[in-house]
């Protein structure tokens, strides 16, 4: 077929109109793009291993009968009261990162020297959190929110500042209302460093903050213009961080020297002069109100907990729920759990930090707390395996945070291959895993059928496919069944499970 | 030419964004992503230059880059963050810039590359970008990536779209790398490009002998996969196997050129040398260096980066050496920055810019430029103007020098003006 039929097939004729024919790809002989097809959900998904894989990072060994038992409703009820569920052992796995707990002005005072340590207890404590808190649930949204508000971890002084933002913007408010967490966010010195509000003057405003408030926290390009922008910075002209003499360094302050006071017009509002600080919370309940946003938080969290392409009808649903709840992030996310795209959802392409997470819970894997106060790192693995697979938290340089689309995470396997093998060979006695331990706490008859046919029922959801059961049986029963009271036996099997994790079907949620 | 003649206006562009979404959105029973026509007629050509490109990340300044030293609305709008006039012999020896033409010089930090813009070899375009009026990061380098200012409905890239409209041959799994743990958006759309951080890490993990073993295992599981990862696992392990037949790790770079081995980017572009000089099929390799958003610090924070970008890139040459005349660097970023510095010790997001290119088939001529000039009535809010599309550049790239003629399938509803920046 030459170029002429091919455009008078598609209807189409040239010019201009030939942007519409390219409107999605090519597909060159032999040289395949790279597609994400979403695989069909399967019929023998088990549903609340399916609703496990969503509201939290992943099953844990035993975690889809508990959740059967004391029934799903109950559940889901308790992990929206983050507060009445005790946290105290995820906790202490992290009891020695007292960075965590620092104000700002306790983090700059440990000095230039003690950012990678600060870096690296934060990153390393959202790790930990993400595999052992029993706040499934506020973790997850933690993640969204941190994505959403996303700051880049060395930006100048986000490096110590990060922390704080994290403990009290962004897991503070993940399960409250978002005209909070968005305020919380303007005020974050942080944010104010990260998108250069801090430096916002009256004589020099800094469109930066405006524009992204605008573009990325709320409403999304469409309903603002340029001029608007402008407006913005105005109003936040002033908004900024109190110095080292200052009475509480690092943290926010309203420095009304340097606000513009005089009147500003947003979005076609009047904000009349001499508002001060009102300028800007003003500013932050328009948009917090503005239907554009209820629209860009429903297909968000849509995206986020359905699918790549949100089903118009459920987003929808949810941004009426946003409106008439006054943005009640719980209030939506039911709205999101109860209905049937929820339900049946098609699997999800997992990104790094999920696929890492979900292998670290379905392996109950023991992770050694970092710690590099002897000069030589300790529990690093998990962060040094997040860096290769290109999710390191808080490592996304630009504000739209990392993509929650499943496509922009495809390039190749093989770092996911390999943090498979790593956490189920567990190398390192910072990262171990006890697959012995893991299946006799779960009454698996020790023997090599039924410990693989265990791991597809809590890995997959489902009894393995014909070719898995081929693929897996066969590896596994290469030199006859293993032996599993032999080291070659253990290894083999141990191997046959690595392959299982790495495979097509766990790399969807 | 002013940008109004040349760009559409920003309610055209976002009519145009709007229809392609309309259209993307009719077929809702498929992903966004899901290719839906062929190219008709794919280009057989046998393989010209590789292409080194090189994308510095946070909207680099141009205009204290490749500085106009001769247009004195430079200096009014820049009292403090400039470069000085190469002749200023009061300023600081560290901000005076190195003549090139008598109206354009180089930032000092470049110093190492002077010699390759004075003989041929390097060659700057000024005045240049993409005509979307974004001032946002995310917009304009996604924009640039994909090859279609405005809109983000394609989701392949310009170099994704290239190594797909032409058949050079080869049938090299590795066609095109980008450096990195995730795939930049400019080379998706192709299978043959992969995201490599070390070429010498790029093996399953666990022990050698079981490698094998395990990869047919998994080789197994993906082919009865139905969905994408089919195409991702064989690409994967075409690379895993050329990867293992040839040795990065002892390479030792010639012509007396030594890369900083603590520089990401000096590491990308020994491990580019190395696989070029292997000769296993590679036309692409994409590269990014960040940190040049300088909205304050810039004096300090620029002249730190072109340090990195500059030694990098004339170490490569050394290296190299004659297999230059078959390369080529082109170095671009998402935006420039306003002409007019702020309070804060550096300049906000702009507009027009400035491209490097590196080669060994460019004309003679070390900036090229229809300069609008800086003066308010010159400027496009502010900002310098484009009067060379950034599209022109690369298509001029890939039809000279990459054999690809096929330059409107990779930037769609554009028509490329020949620059005569480049030979045959």
């Amino acid at each position: 077929m030459n170029r002429r039929q091919f455009l008078q097939l598609a209807g189409l004729g040239t010019g201009a109109a030939l942007v519409g024919a390219e409107v999605i790809n090519v597909l060159a002989s032999g040289d395949l793009p790279v597609v994400l097809q979403t695989p069909a959900a399967s019929d023998t998904r088990d549903p609340v291993w399916h609703v496990l894989n969503r509201i939290t990072y992943g099953p844990r060994p035993g975690q889809v009968d508990a959740v059967k038992k004391v029934g799903l409703q109950a559940y889901l009820d308790q992990q929206f009261n983050p507060q009445s569920i005790n946290d105290d052992a995820s906790e202490q796995r992290i009891g020695n990162y007292i960075t965590l707990d620092m104000t700002g002005e306790e983090l700059y005072a440990l000095g230039n020297d003690s950012k990678a340590r600060i870096v690296a207890e934060l990153d390393s404590a959202t790790v930990m959190r993400a595999v052992y808190s029993q706040r499934d649930l506020l973790e997850v949204m933690t993640g969204f929110w941190s994505d959403h508000f996303s700051i880049w971890h060395l930006k100048d002084d986000d490096t110590f500042l990060k922390t704080v933002d994290d403990r009290d913007v962004v897991r503070k408010y993940a399960l409250g209302k978002f005209r909070d967490i968005l305020g919380a966010s303007a005020h974050s010195p942080a944010m104010l460093i990260y998108l250069d509000n801090a430096e916002s003057i009256k004589s020099h405003p800094n469109e930066n903050y405006a524009r992204e408030l605008m573009e990325l926290h709320t409403t999304g390009i469409g309903p603002y213009t340029e001029q608007d922008i402008k407006e913005v910075a105005r109003c936040f002209t002033g908004w900024t961080i109190q110095r080292p003499s200052d009475s509480q360094p690092y943290s926010f302050t309203f420095n009304a020297k340097f606000h513009d006071d005089a009147a500003k017009t947003v979005l076609g509002q009047t904000i009349p002069a001499g508002g001060g600080i009102k300028d800007g919370e003003t500013v932050l309940d328009m948009l917090a109100a503005h239907p554009a946003t209820a629209q860009r938080i429903a297909t968000k969290l849509v995206r986020r907990f359905v699918a790549d392409t949100p089903p118009d009808s459920l987003v929808k649903a949810v941004a009426q729920t946003y409106t008439s709840s006054s943005g009640d992030i719980p209030t939506m996310l039911r709205t999101i759990f109860a209905s049937q795209e929820f339900l049946n959802a098609p699997p999800k392409y997992k990104r790094p930090f999920e696929y890492l997470v979900s292998l670290a819970r379905a392996f109950s894997i023991d992770l050694v707390p970092y710690d590099n106060s002897s000069g030589k790192v300790k529990g690093g693995i998990p962060l040094y395996l997040l860096k290769n697979m290109g999710q390191l938290p808080f490592d996304h340089i630009t504000p739209d945070g990392y993509s929650d689309d499943g496509s922009s995470w495809i390039s190749s396997m093989l770092t996911r291959w390999n943090t498979a093998i790593a956490v189920v060979f567990g190398g390192t006695p910072d990262a171990k895993v006890d697959l012995n331990a893991l299946v006799k706490g779960q009454n698996v008859e020790i023997a090599p059928r039924p410990i693989l046919d265990y791991f597809a029922q809590h890995l997959l959801g489902r009894p393995l496919t014909q070719t898995e059961s081929d693929t897996l049986w066969g590896f596994a029963t290469k030199n006859g069944e293993p032996d599993l009271t032999t080291d070659a036996g253990r290894l083999r099997m141990r191997a046959a499970i690595a392959l299982m994790a790495a495979s097509p079907s766990f790399q969807f949620r | 030419m002013s940008r109004e003649t040349q760009t559409l206006s920003r309610r055209e562009m976002m009519n145009r964004s709007m229809a392609l979404s309309a259209l993307a959105a009719a077929q809702i029973s498929w992903p966004q992503w899901m290719p839906r026509f062929a190219f008709a007629n794919q280009n057989h050509a046998p393989r010209g230059d590789v292409l080194v490109c090189i994308f510095l990340r946070g909207g680099a300044d141009g205009l204290n880059v490749i500085v106009p030293h001769g247009d004195p609305d430079y200096y009014k709008a820049r009292p403090a963050i400039n470069e000085a006039h190469p002749d200023d012999n009061k300023a600081d020896k560290n901000q005076i810039s190195l003549d090139l033409d008598g109206f354009f010089g180089l930032h000092p930090a470049m110093a190492p590359l002077l010699p390759f813009f004075k003989g041929g070899q390097m060659l700057a375009v000024h005045a240049t970008g993409s005509p979307d009026p974004t001032r946002s990061h995310f917009d304009a380098m996604d924009f640039m990536e994909r090859g279609t200012p405005g809109s983000h409905a394609l989701s392949t890239g310009w170099i994704g779209r290239h190594l797909a409209s032409l058949d050079t041959g080869t049938n090299a799994p590795l066609r095109a790398i980008g450096w990195g743990a995730s795939l930049q958006q400019s080379l998706r759309g192709t299978i043959s490009a992969t995201a490599i951080q070390s070429i010498v890490d790029y093996h399953l993990a666990g022990r050698k002998d079981a490698a094998a073993e395990m990869l047919a295992a998994l080789n197994s599981l993906y082919s009865a996969d139905a969905a994408t990862l089919k195409s991702v696992s064989d690409q994967t392990n075409a690379v895993l196997d050329l990867v293992s037949r040839i040795n990065v790790a002892s390479y030792q770079p010639s012509g007396g050129a030594t890369y900083d081995e603590k520089q990401e980017f000096d590491m990308a572009l020994m491990q580019t040398a190395a696989l070029i000089k292997a000769d296993v099929g590679l036309e692409v390799s994409a590269i990014d260096i960040g940190g040049w958003d300088t909205h304050q610090n810039e004096i300090a924070d620029l002249a730190k980066y072109l340090t990195i970008l500059s030694t990098g890139l004339a170490a490569f040459h050394t290296d190299l050496g004659d297999a230059m005349k078959n390369i080529t660097v082109v170095v671009m970023s998402e935006f420039g920055r306003r002409v007019q510095e702020n309070a804060s010790g550096g300049t906000d997001h702009g507009h027009g810019n400035m491209m490097l290119l590196m080669g060994g088939h460019l004309v003679n001529k070390p900036v090229f430029a229809n300069w609008p000039g800086l003066s308010d009535d010159k400027l496009v809010n502010g900002d310098l103007a484009i009067t060379i599309d950034y599209r022109d550049v690369l298509s001029e790239i890939l039809s000279v020098r990459l054999n690809n003629p096929s330059t409107d399938l990779v930037f769609p509803d554009f028509k490329a003006t020949p620059r005569g920046i480049l030979t045959k």
